[in-house]
């Protein structure tokens, strides 16, 4: 049916959901922090958290390449650890995505966290709730709608991400050649066809789970009452 | 209770103390301060300066480094936040839970005539119901020796609700120090211990209820509680006015024997103390007050121990 490997779309799908994963555990109590703390370093904590949205994807991936690279200190200790570099690899590919895609999940948390107030958490815990109850019972249940949003956004964005991609991952096959880079090698080779096709399915995917979000988003949120 | 604490913003410095027991009235005109006491007091707010000391227990020292933090105590906000998540009953439950007080929800459900909110959720009620269901939690919430904060929580209540969420709330005023906040100071004229006058941000007046109640201090409403064939009413000494004989034509609730006991004269204003004669009122010593001017007591020649006859506006008697 296909004219053209899938390999890379599954790799892509592969990428989004560790990273999307990983962006969940890092990005919920990052976002909590930043909408609840009253520390003076929010706002710059809150400004690098955002950088990556208003940074070409370019200067991104140079300065991850720099932190990456085999004599930095971070690539190096990679080599050390798993006898691989960590540039042009899977695992490099999936950092840099973490730091690509954290404003498109944080964002939306933050959002969704101050949503919810710091008057509702206060009541908790003049209740007498404990952090933990009132992460699970009350944070958690109330944003869930915002979290998903936030993870699908991610998820989206990650595979859609080229920039980053090309200067850290490369153009492996199997390994980095994620479906944007293919696409990429597609037209170079005008093999127009092979990239409309996955270019189609780029385009289906990302509108269809972005409308579901939206339909989802409209049968209304769990407002809070004052 | 002791309280020494500052802020910047909002602006206040309040410096006082008070038993650690009973309600204590806070009272003062809108945006003069009164939430933010309560609000610095359940530690809602880590920008103030000060100590607030509570039955030996430090809730906050600043200057040793023991900054604010939110305490665990029975806390109405202004505005009440419930759970939107879950039931009016899921709410009640899960405050009962952190509470050794075990009152039957379903008990104060029907005295405050809310059983039929139990399975709605917060945003399906009222402004009235939210406080309703707000102060039952607030009440589910009460411990022995705990604090009790209220600010402003019968302010959407009607008269009969009124008088019944007072009555609930007397009945922990023996173990717990109940801090109620009002701009309506008849409400603290009929349940207080103790007033504190908040004006811009500081304590402007403090004293017990009684004597805040005979207090010419400025903007406080001289007045006093008596009973009144086993009701209770609190007069207004503006409501009272004096006169040397008994009318007739008069209906008695409005006009009492009394015995003149106390004259005070403030510039142009004069107060006079007034014993209820027996008979009349319940048997234990009752005093009004009334404010005349000072050209009607020299008309009126009136002097201490003399008998006359107070008289009263009929809205005076609402309880």
């Amino acid at each position: 049916m296909f004219g053209t490997d899938l390999s890379s779309l599954w790799l892509s799908f592969k990428l989004a959901t560790i990273t999307v994963i990983i962006l969940l555990i890092i990005g919920i109590p990052l976002a909590k922090w930043l909408a609840y703390s009253k520390h003076k370093s929010v706002p710059f904590i809150n400004s690098i958290v955002v950088l990556p949205l208003v940074l070409p994807p370019t200067v991104l991936g140079f300065y991850l390449l720099s932190i990456m690279r085999n004599e930095s200190w971070l690539g190096s200790f990679f080599i050390q650890l798993t006898q691989t570099q960590l540039i042009f690899s899977f695992t490099g590919l999936v950092i840099a995505s973490v730091v690509y895609s954290l404003p498109f999940v944080v964002q939306p948390m933050v959002a969704t966290f101050n949503n919810i107030g710091l008057e509702t958490v206060r009541t908790a815990q003049s209740i007498g709730a404990s952090r933990a109850t009132i992460f699970w019972k009350i944070i958690l249940p109330l944003s869930k709608k915002g979290i998903i949003s936030a993870a699908i956004l991610g998820f989206v964005h990650t595979l859609g991400e080229f920039g980053v991609v090309l200067m850290v991952g490369g153009n492996i096959p199997n390994q980095t050649r994620v479906v944007s880079i293919e696409i990429f090698n597609h037209v170079e080779n005008l093999e127009l066809q092979q990239a409309n096709q996955l270019s189609l399915i780029l385009l289906i995917i990302s509108f269809s789970v972005i409308f579901w979000m939206n339909l989802n988003n409209r049968n209304g949120t769990n407002q809070i009452v004052t | 209770m002791k309280v020494n604490i500052q802020s910047k913003h909002p602006q206040f410095v309040y410096k006082y103390n008070c038993k650690n027991t009973g309600i204590v009235g806070v009272y003062g005109i809108s945006g003069s301060g009164k939430s933010s006491l309560l609000q610095a007091i359940a530690g809602y707010n880590d920008k103030i300066e000060g100590c607030i000391k509570f039955r030996k227990k430090i809730l906050f020292d600043t200057n040793n480094k023991h900054f604010p933090k939110v305490i665990k105590c029975s806390y109405m906000n202004q505005h009440p936040t419930l759970f939107p998540h879950w039931s009016v009953a899921e709410n009640l439950q899960f405050a009962q839970n952190y509470s050794n007080n075990k009152q039957k929800i379903d008990e104060l459900l029907y005295k405050l005539d809310c059983q039929q909110l139990l399975n709605k959720r917060p945003k399906q009620l009222s402004g009235g119901e939210k406080q309703r269901v707000a102060f039952i939690r607030a009440l589910l919430q009460i411990e022995q020796g705990c604090l009790v904060l209220l600010d402003e929580p019968y302010s959407a209540l009607d008269g009969k609700l009124r008088k019944t969420a007072l009555q609930l709330l007397k009945n922990y005023k023996d173990n717990c120090l109940i801090y109620l906040v009002t701009h309506d100071i008849s409400e603290l004229y009929h349940i207080a211990d103790e007033l504190l006058y908040i004006d811009s941000g500081q304590i402007a007046y403090q004293d017990s209820i009684q004597k805040a109640m005979a207090s010419s201090y400025k903007n406080l409403p001289i007045a006093s509680r008596i009973n009144i064939e086993n009701k209770k009413h609190v007069i207004y000494a503006d409501d009272v006015s004096i006169s040397l004989n008994k009318n007739p034509q008069s209906s008695i609730i409005h006009q009492i024997a009394v015995t003149i006991t106390e004259i005070k004269v403030i510039e142009e204003i004069v107060i006079l103390k007034l014993k209820l004669d027996s008979g009349i009122v319940d048997k234990s010593q009752q005093y009004i007050y009334a404010k005349i001017t000072n050209n009607s007591l020299g008309k009126l020649k009136l002097k201490i121990q003399q008998n006359v006859f107070a008289y009263f506006k009929a809205s005076s008697y609402q309880d």
